[in-house]
């Protein structure tokens, strides 16, 4: 784009010869006869320099630059004076005047008074760049380091579970030896058991932390309810029956389709069960401990519900369960898995709400829109 | 007789192997899995050495600590830290501070320097 110039003088007959000029300098030249007209096009125009006579009737070439550089203080703006304009050349100095240029004008000096204005607008530009990118590298440095320190929080909140997982895995193996060493079987069988257990905790939390870490998008398909909560209670079921947990589930009213990514969602819900299933195993002397599965159409969208009578939580849990990194069960847990509940409901469109209280068992809605998450809808964490 | 140490873990695995442990090495052992249940086993085994967990449900290893301090007839009892949690500065006059997972010659070396 030109650079854009405004040429004020009140003889034709200069503003005829300056605009030529000016014009193969490579200026866009606007010009006017009087300051009035001048302060005209300078508000529509906007130009970067502008070059005026000092003495005109009316708004005199004082008085406009007092104008302009009031109404805009980084434009340049040259001074055109005759014989014996000492006093108003001081004034126009003191008023932030860039040069000042004498009649009869010579070409030369015209060009490198306009170039000296031209530069002076370059240097501001590169300066206003300069600080502009410093703000932004400054910004970007605190949000990095935010970053930073917050995956150092996260990494050190994991990292006492994988501690407290290696130390049980160590615990098992070295019973194992020494069962092996002392040929006692009943020692062995025992560290083999929390070999296995350690072993399925940490796979669990590999898990965790990759579909944590993984980007990839939904695949939503249309599947059948009933089905499909069928067969999440099928594996989830048996392994609750282990563990000697009641498992119960009503499917009756799950009926028809839903659009969804089944794998996804299939993780969402297992993760919500098996929390109920570790409710109730924290809870002392608990008699009869049960968790139920339920789904159901509700207002056109599929509500599952999950329900255990274990320890229930107090507000304060409440609030933070779908927190990254949080998590009630000490070393055992990684914060990951209602926060990835969570996650993957909300990619479906839907909501998830708890009830609980401390000593009462717990309750998870989860809700889920028939129509599923929009086409390639991302699945990656944010 | 031998040697007694009381450990302190809410971890019930942790504890087990650390029991295995120091069977094997001929010491007897007690348990307890919570702070507030530590203090019960020290006035009623009055063991020689004790090994804290620092983070447990309900109260911390710390707080075990500053009561057993306060307990005259117990309060020099070596104790020794095994934790997952890297700050050892918690308990500062604790005999030696393990870090999870801790390799189990290395911390009954310590037991054998402090106690025989």
């Amino acid at each position: 784009m030109e650079d854009k110039l405004l040429l004020v003088d009140d003889e034709e007959g200069i503003r005829n010869v300056l605009r030529i000029s000016l014009a193969d300098l490579g200026y866009t030249v606007f010009t006017a006869a009087d300051g009035k007209e001048a302060l005209t096009i300078f508000k529509e125009e906007q130009p970067d320099i502008v070059l005026t006579d000092i003495k005109m009737p009316g708004i005199d070439g004082v008085e406009l630059l007092r104008r302009i550089k009031h109404e805009n203080p980084e434009t340049e703006v040259i001074m055109i004076t005759g014989h014996g304009d000492m006093d108003l050349a001081v004034q126009s100095l003191k008023n932030d005047a860039t040069d000042f240029i004498t009649k009869p004008i010579n070409d030369d000096i015209l060009e490198i008074s306009v170039q000296k204005a031209r530069e002076k607008i370059l240097v501001r530009e590169k300066l206003r760049a300069y600080t502009a990118n410093l703000e932004a590298l400054l910004r970007e440095k605190s949000a990095l380091q935010d970053r930073l320190s917050s995956l150092g929080l996260r990494i050190s909140s994991i990292s006492h579970g994988i501690k407290g997982l290696l130390t049980g895995l160590d615990g098992g193996m070295y019973l194992v030896d020494g069962g092996l060493k002392k040929n006692d079987s009943d020692q062995i069988r025992e560290g083999w058991t929390i070999v296995k257990e350690m072993v399925d905790r940490i796979r669990k939390m590999v898990l965790d932390i990759l579909f944590y870490a993984r980007e990839r998008e939904l695949k939503p398909e249309t599947i059948d309810v009933h089905s499909f909560c069928q067969e999440v209670a099928q594996g989830v079921g048996q392994k609750l029956k282990e563990r000697g947990i009641e498992f119960h589930q009503d499917l009756s009213g799950a009926t028809g389709s839903f659009r969804v990514d089944p794998g996804y969602l299939r993780t969402a819900l297992i993760n919500i069960i098996e929390n109920a299933a570790d409710a109730c195993q924290k809870k002392e002397d608990l008699a009869a401990p049960k968790v139920v599965f339920r789904a159901a159409e509700e207002n056109g969208e599929i509500l599952f519900e999950i329900a255990d009578n274990g320890i229930g939580m107090d507000e304060e849990a409440r609030e933070k369960i779908f927190e990254l990194f949080f998590s009630s069960k000490g070393s055992q847990g990684t914060g990951l898995g209602l926060y990835i509940s969570q996650k993957v409901v909300g990619q479906h469109g839907g909501s998830i709400r708890v009830r609980s209280q401390p000593g009462r068992g717990s309750r998870f809605f989860l809700k889920v829109p028939r129509s599923g998450p929009e086409e390639g809808e991302s699945a990656a964490p944010a | 007789m031998p040697k007694k140490i009381l450990i302190i873990d809410d971890d019930p695995i942790v504890v087990k192997y650390l029991q295995a442990v120091f069977s094997d090495n001929g010491y007897d052992t007690c348990t307890a899995n919570s702070s507030s249940e530590g203090l019960e086993v020290v006035r009623k085994e009055k063991p020689d050495l004790i090994t804290l967990d620092l983070q447990m449900p309900d109260e911390w290893g710390p707080r075990f600590y500053r009561k057993l301090r306060k307990d005259k007839e117990h309060r020099d009892i070596p104790v020794i830290v095994v934790s997952g949690i890297d700050g050892d500065h918690a308990i500062q006059s604790a005999v030696a501070f393990v870090r999870k997972p801790f390799d189990p010659e290395k911390l009954v070396g310590i037991v054998k320097n402090t106690i025989g």
